[in-house]
């Protein structure tokens, strides 16, 4: 291909978008968060901020994984313990992910963020297991060599119905 | 605090401060206060409900508003004198009405049907309290809340919370427990 040929290929091509080798597969974004010594996977579309060192508000009349309230811009925000709610332990951390829920407004205790990930539609593991606990996972994703659970939020919260 | 609505709608609440939180109650449920120097002691079928007191003549349940929250929410308080505010039964919805008149023939002794009285510790407000600022509780928590009696919330500029409570819907829980 000489230069001609390559200008010539340029102009032809120049308002065709670019088709990458991964292109033809969608690509989803996740948030991953350390709770204790274990990984979780939220989609990032699910968490709209991350606050840190702000008070947890003690609830009464909730499941020990309900952790109290927290006030973000004025609003309670219903805090679970996702540590208390897997491992039946409490988390100490001060390190909150607000969702991106619609019609509630929930947040939830990590200990910390530790990276965002982009992975193929085709990596994600779905889970098809009747286990009480795996319900509150929708699959899982890969991440050197960790096996990292993505946290199924509706389902998260027909646990919360259900134990009230 | 931002406000989205038109701050003209105040109402007036009384706050009890306690340590960790404090609580607001209607201002409207209640239409006087007493102090609670000389009440008696009785045991009584319904739980909180411990002691009696005198108004007007008359003898009153006490309700022990305080020992309540305290259990409930494991707040205290830096004040040990207590008052008792004096709540009118006909407030209360017919069906709580009926509710408390088969309380207090099941206690057996003479107290009065129109009147009882919720103690209260003496470190409390009343303020006026624009309803913009009063937050309801999350979706996924309000019904089982507003069933306690917890009908919503308040962060005030000391970052604190304070809990907007119902005390028909208190008092009445404890009744019907034991009714």
């Amino acid at each position: 291909m000489d230069n001609n040929e390559i200008l010539k290929h340029i102009e032809t091509n120049k308002n065709k978008p670019v088709k990458k080798s991964s292109e033809s597969e969608k690509l989803l974004k996740f948030m991953i968060v350390q709770v204790n010594n274990k990984k979780y996977a939220f989609f990032a579309h699910q968490i709209k901020e991350i606050v840190t060192n702000v008070s947890l508000y003690f609830v009464p009349f909730v499941p020990p994984y309900i952790r109290g309230f927290i006030n973000r811009h004025g609003e309670p925000h219903t805090v679970f313990d996702l540590n208390a709610l897997f491992e039946k332990e409490t988390l100490e951390s001060s390190t909150f992910l607000i969702s991106n829920f619609e019609n509630d407004q929930i947040a939830f205790l990590v200990s910390a963020v530790t990276e965002i990930l982009k992975i193929p539609e085709s990596k994600i593991h779905m889970i098809k297991s009747s286990n009480e606990n795996d319900e509150l996972f929708i699959g899982s994703v890969t991440s050197d060599d960790d096996e990292i659970f993505i946290i199924n939020l509706p389902n998260i919260k027909v646990r919360l119905e259900n134990d009230l | 605090m931002t406000s989205e609505y038109n701050d003209k709608y105040l109402h007036e609440f009384l706050i009890l401060k306690w340590i960790e939180m404090d609580f607001i109650i209607n201002r409207n449920q209640f239409f006087d206060s007493i102090f609670l120097e000389e009440d008696l002691e009785y045991k009584s079928h319904a739980r909180y409900f411990n002691s009696l007191t005198k108004y007007n003549g008359l003898i009153l349940p006490v309700f022990d508003f305080n020992t309540f929250l305290k259990d409930t929410f494991g707040s205290g308080v830096n004040n040990t004198f207590n008052i008792g505010l004096i709540c009118s039964i006909s407030l209360f919805s017919k069906i709580n009405q009926s509710l408390y008149r088969n309380y207090i023939l099941k206690e057996k002794i003479d107290i009065t049907q129109k009147y009882l009285a919720l103690k209260i510790n003496v470190k409390a407000g009343i303020k006026r309290i624009p309803l913009s600022e009063i937050r309801l509780i999350p979706t996924g928590l309000r019904e089982k809340m507003n069933q306690e009696g917890v009908l919503g919330c308040r962060f005030t500029i000391k970052k604190n919370i304070q809990y907007f409570v119902d005390i028909e819907t208190i008092i009445c829980k404890f009744l019907r427990e034991k009714g």
